[in-house]
């Protein structure tokens, strides 16, 4: 996917600070790559729907597609609540906010919330932590 | 595929994978992840570690993959994960998935996660939860 010329800047993100939201239509050669991928079986459920790891992965991927990221920015931690089944090609609403961010010890670490809505219902949410050393260096 | 513990919540079995620059490659890929120090390229090779590191949430999916294996339908529909990554993964590597049961409440199994690379070295931590009734 190209990165399109119209990013927010990471940098100049704030609390509260939404990503343009967009819609996520897995189907089925995505999830059969994402589980290649991943070594996971494609067989009983994930036949029908879409593993939820893999739609947060690819919401993630959004969310790069659409801020414009520092090389130095590290993925620290993640949180997951999984709340329904997607059923594949079946469109996922996605929005992301920043929830915090703050700076600590020369690092910049910024928290995104996202939320994953299929028909209007709530599928999954999560919480991303993810830090940048205020020099660019990997601040690990 | 899913074995019990005579407590009632699930035992979740270990997930074990080889993690190299082609697994990473068609990640990258599959993920829609563009981060170039996940590939072999100047940023990669001039970076803190000299090398391509493997990507965290690829490292995730071997706990997901082993959560799923053990609650179905109910890791889709009730699963809570939260974790950290301690360590790089730097390929080829081997790297195991762990779970262990700390806690089973009103149905609910949570357990303390971790994934470990061949050596022992613990490269993500964390905790996740399920229904199992």
């Amino acid at each position: 996917m190209a990165w399109s010329d119209t990013r927010v800047d990471f940098a100049t993100m704030q609390r509260g600070e939404r990503v343009p939201p967009f819609v996520l239509c897995v189907d089925a050669d995505a999830v059969r790559a994402y589980l290649d991928a991943t070594g996971e079986a494609r067989e009983g459920l994930w036949e029908q729907c879409v593993p939820p790891l893999a739609l947060g992965a690819l919401a993630l991927g959004g969310l790069m597609d659409r801020v414009q990221v520092p090389g130095g920015l590290v993925h620290t931690g993640q949180e997951y609540q999984f709340r329904g089944l997607v059923p594949i090609g079946a469109p996922v609403e996605v929005q992301i906010s920043v929830a915090a961010r703050s700076e600590r010890r020369g690092a910049v670490i910024t928290i995104f919330e996202t939320e994953l809505r299929l028909d209007g219902e709530v599928v999954g949410t999560g919480r991303t932590n993810v830090m940048m050393a205020a020099d660019g260096d990997l601040p690990l | 595929m899913t074995a019990r513990s005579t407590a009632g919540a699930p035992q979740v079995e270990p997930v074990t994978r080889l993690i190299d620059q082609p697994r990473m490659d068609r990640y990258a890929e599959a993920a829609n992840d563009p981060n170039p120090i996940h590939r072999e390229t100047p940023e990669a090779l001039l970076g803190q570690f000299g090398r391509p590191i493997a990507h965290g949430m690829l490292l995730l999916g071997l706990v997901s993959e082993a959560m799923t294996r053990a609650f179905g339908e109910r890791w889709a529909t009730g699963g809570n994960l939260k974790v950290r990554w301690r360590a790089p993964a730097l390929p080829p590597v081997t790297v195991t998935a762990r779970a262990s049961l700390k806690s089973e409440r009103d149905g609910v199994a949570a357990y303390d996660v971790a994934v470990e690379d061949e050596h022992g070295e613990v490269l993500l931590t964390g905790t996740a939860s399920a229904p199992y009734a």
